[in-house]
Formats: structure tokens, sequence, C-alpha cells
């Protein structure tokens, strides 16, 4: 039995006695997804505490890069047992004429510590690289970022074409001067006011809650 | 008829009564828009961001073609600055975007570790310089060439009525910092390595406030524009927001009030939680600036007896809304908030707000 309880210990952003719990761990022999699973775990408390108002961006980002430091530990653990298992994937990008990445990028890292697997299509992507993608990895959910209302008409056409290429998936939209008027306006499932936001929604798409 | 000298005094006198909290004959409206001027004239943005001149010039006849209101937050484009604003590359029209998109920061990590202890050693200035023209490719001698014809662009302003309201702008200095690093690298500083971080502060806050003093003396600037934007307590936990961003704000805002001026707060995004922290400054010397994020109502319920509020009809509105719900809107606040309020857009007029909708605004506060 581990010493170090993982799960509350990245829930305090301890990224010291994380590093040290995984280390432990693996050295006791206990399974990579196992282990994985407690971070993720550790991930749902900071949530919690962010919804509660409790933790803050801050907290947030500190605590995704204590995720991604001690899963980069388990990575040859992982990559031996095959492919991951996940809840779901997103397609996540920033539409075309925007180029804003930094809440894209906190919203990518936050599903990934949720178990989700993403596929980032970057910034500025124009309407087919959305559509591609959906026709390629046939996502859940789809996510769109913008950080200009000049990208609103874009992404409502970028709505519009996905939902043509498959009428089943989930389209999100957020970013700086989003709210729900914008969704409705670009036609999309919903609006998602931050990361946790984004891991609800896309939870509720994939029928986890 | 008025003469334009006329109309500048009468609106200035009208702006500085509502910051002042005092009763006005209408509610003042000043416009903070650059690109949003140039769709309105039908310049691309390329041709507007060639040069602040070119860009003063449009915003100007956008103005004049507006007609009654009392000023412009600016007397040029935005843009243009944000390297020497932000410390990050910003992406123009017409140069690494399509002539008619609208300028973007490019925020990656630029700003190193090693960089902190260059600050320490040199000072802020002697780094920013070579920063910026190193590496983020800013021509600095020609910015700072076509800022020193501010004066003769603010005069342009005043010669057609309209007052420049804040020609002196300043950013907070834990922007410079989180601008050049990125901000999730900024944030992961603050965690790692809390106490260089805040000695680098304390370095470029020292200089900051000397230069904002002689620049007050300088120019005689009756409002100075502070932009924290970043530093929104939506942001932060209490902890890291009284230590890195409050400190420097209050630091600053109190030598601008020392030096006589009135300091103008850009609040973007959400401030609710830390409103009550702008008590601290004198009564009528501060302005609450707010893009709609943070609840007015909330601003005025605990600020209202202290300072002005400029604000906040949102982006959304003016770009995707119709000229009834944004006179409904204004006519409302204009109501609500009562003296000690001056109409304003929420952060900066889109490129693509609707030309009806910045009349409605004025429509609401002049009740033409």
């Amino acid at each position: 039995m581990s010493k170090i309880d993982l799960v509350k210990v990245l829930a305090e952003l301890d990224e010291d006695m994380v590093v040290a719990g995984v280390k432990e761990q693996i050295a006791a022999g206990v399974p990579a997804m196992e282990i994985l699973n407690q971070l993720q775990q550790g991930m749902e408390q900071v949530g919690k505490l962010y919804e509660a108002g409790d933790y803050y961006l801050s907290e947030l980002i500190m605590s995704a890069d204590v995720f991604s430091m001690a899963s980069s530990l388990l990575d040859s653990s992982l990559t031996s047992g095959g492919e991951t298992k996940t809840h779901g994937t997103m397609v996540l990008g920033t539409v075309k004429d925007d180029i804003h990445d930094i809440g894209k990028n906190i919203v990518a890292t936050i599903l990934n510590c949720n178990g989700f697997k993403v596929v980032d299509v970057g910034v500025d992507a124009p309407i087919e690289v959305f559509v591609d993608a959906v026709k390629k990895y046939k996502p859940h959910v789809v996510g769109l970022c913008c950080l200009l209302t000049t990208a609103f008409d874009v992404m409502k056409e970028t709505v519009t074409a996905v939902k043509a290429a498959d009428p089943s998936v989930t389209v999100l939209v957020g970013g700086g001067p989003v709210d729900n008027s914008v969704a409705k306006y670009c036609g999309a499932d919903g609006y998602c006011k931050n990361a946790y936001d984004a891991v609800e929604s896309t939870k509720k798409a994939v029928g986890m809650n | 008829m008025k003469s334009n000298q006329e109309l500048l005094d009468e609106r200035t006198n009208r702006v500085m009564k509502a910051i002042a909290l005092e009763k006005t004959d209408r509610t003042p409206m000043v416009l903070m828009a650059d690109a949003f001027c140039a769709k309105h004239m039908g310049v691309k943005l390329a041709d507007f961001c060639s040069s602040l001149k070119a860009s003063s010039k449009v915003i100007l006849d956008s103005a004049k073609a507006l007609g009654d209101f009392d000023g412009m937050n600016s007397a040029f484009a935005a843009g243009p600055l944000f390297p020497l604003i932000f410390m990050s590359k910003v992406k123009m029209p017409g140069r690494e975007l399509a002539d008619d998109i609208l300028w973007q920061l490019d925020e990656r990590e630029v700003m190193t570790h090693e960089d902190y202890d260059t600050i320490l050693n040199k000072g802020w200035g002697p780094f920013m310089g070579e920063y910026v023209t190193n590496r983020l490719g800013v021509d600095l001698n020609t910015l700072m060439g076509e800022l020193s014809d501010t004066p003769q662009m603010v005069k342009n302003f005043n010669d057609a009525g309209y007052m420049i309201y804040s020609p002196l702008v300043m950013i907070t200095v834990n922007e410079y910092l989180s601008g050049g690093r990125s901000m999730p690298r900024f944030i992961n500083d603050l965690y790692k390595m809390p106490d260089k971080v805040e000695a680098v502060l304390d370095v470029i806050q020292k200089e900051q406030i000397d230069m904002i003093r002689l620049q007050i003396r300088a120019t005689n600037s009756k409002v100075v524009f502070m932009a924290p934007s970043r530093g929104a307590s939506e942001f932060w936990s209490p902890k890291l927001w009284e230590r890195f961003v409050w400190k420097y704000i209050k630091g600053l805002a109190d030598a601008v009030i020392e030096e006589g001026a009135i300091v103008n707060f850009h609040i973007d995004a959400r401030w609710d939680r830390d409103l009550k922290y702008f008590r601290s400054f004198p009564k009528g010397k501060a302005v609450f600036e707010t893009d709609g994020a943070t609840d007015i109502y909330k601003i005025k319920e605990v600020l209202g007896d202290r300072m002005c509020i400029k604000g906040d009809v949102a982006a959304v509105m003016l770009a995707l809304g119709t000229p009834d719900e944004v006179y409904n809107y204004c006519t409302k606040l204009i109501n609500d908030m009562g003296p000690g309020f001056i109409l304003s857009c929420g952060c900066s007029a889109p490129p693509n707000a609707k030309l009806e909708n910045v009349k409605a605004m004025i429509s609401a506060a002049t009740g033409k």
C-alpha cells in the first residue's frame, strides 16, 4: 500500500509529493493505469474545488502542469500496455482567422487530465480541417474556440459544416466573448464558460452524467 | 451653434464632472474604438495600421461621422503598440495576416528565466529596449518617433471638439511578465520561484512609477489609462492576487493620483470578489472601466460612492444585438447608474459592431 495519497497530494498541488508518490507506486509494481486513475481522481478533486470557488485559473493551470509531469513518468508503461482507454474524443480548435490558443490549450489539457482524448486541430483552423477531423476521428464532441467577435460568422459556418458531416456530434463553443447568445447564433449545442464547464459538457455528451 | 472649442470645453467638463461624481446635464459618452472606425470608414485594417497618424485620421473621421458624443479613449490604434504593452509578438493585418483581419497577439514563451536575472542585474529599461528590438522585432526608434506625434494627434481631435479621454496609457507590471513568459508559464513561475518574480516585478514597478510621474508632468494629462487586464479576480487565488496583482495596481495608481491625475482602471473579465479593494482610493480620483464581465450593478453597490463607473455595452451586444436592444440597455444603465457614470462600450468596440448599434448608444446618451 502506498504511503502517499496521490489523489490528495495532487489536489493540493504538491508537485514533489506527487512525483514521489508516482515513483513509489511504480517501484512497488502498481500497474500504470491504476496510477493514472489516481491522478485523474486528483484532477477531479481540483475540478470540484474550482467549481466550488476555492480554486481559480491559477490553480487549474498549475494542477495541469503537475498532472503532466506525473503522467510523463508513466508514459512508457502506458504505451507498452497498448492504447490508453479514454472516456471519449473531442476535436478541438480555434476557428479560422483567430490565432488565440491559451484558452484552447487549457481546455485541451484539462480534458486530457480528465480522461478524454483531444484531437487539437490548432488555431486559425479552416472549416474543412474540422470537417476532415470529424470524418477521421469520429469524435463525440467538437469544441470551437474564438477570442474575436469577428470570428462569430466563421464559427457559425463551421458549426453548420460539422453538423452536416455528422449530425450526431455535439458541438460546443467557448472563448472570451462567447456566451449563450453566441452559441444560439452559431447553432451550437452548448456554450462552455470555462475548462471545467467543457469537461462537464463533454461528460454529458458521452453519457457519463 | 457652438464652436468646436466650446464643444470641447462642454464635453471635457461633462466628463470630468462625472469622474468627480457630480451631476451632469446629460450622461457623458466616451468611445473606446479603433478597428471599428476603420470598418466604419471603409478603410482596410492594413492601411489603418500603416502608421499611428493614418489610424488617427480614420478614427477622427469616424468620430465626426458619428456626431455628438464626448470623446474617444485614444487618438490612435492600439494594435501596433501591443508588443510594448504585452512584451509579446503581434500579428498585424497586411503583414502576417490578410489585409482586413484584426491584429492579434501571438503569445508564446519568449521571455526566459534567465531574463529575470538580466532584469534584476541591469534594470527594466535596458532589458526592455533590447528585448523588444531583438526578440520581438519591433523598430523601436520608428515607433517612438510616431508616438512623439501624440500631442498633435490629440490636438486634431480637440480642434474638432472631441476630448481624448486618456492620452497616457500604462499597464500593470505583472502584465509584462505574463505576456512575455506567456500566462501559463508565468503562473508556473509564481509557484516555483515566487520570490524571484516578486523581486523582478519590484524592479519594473519602481521604473514604471518614475516614468509615469515624468509623463504626467510633461503632458499634463488629466486621465491615465491603466490596464491590469489579466489581473482579474477570476484568474487568481486571493493569496496570489494580493501579492502579485493588487500590490502593483495599488502602488501605480497611488503614484498617478499623487501626481494629480485620475486613474482609469481598464477592467476586463470578472473582478467581483475584489471590488472592495478599490475603495482604498480617494473619492472622485479613479474610474472603474468595465467590459461587462463584472456585474456593473455590483460595482455600483460596492464602489458607486467612491469612483465613477465607465462601461459596459458588451462587444457581443454591439456585434449581434439590435439597435433597440442596445438603446434600451444603455437607457437602463443611464437611469440606474445615475451621476458618476460614463457610457461606453465594454473594452473596445469590435470591428464588426453594427454602426446602427453604436449610434443607438449615442442616442441613449444624448436623448436625441
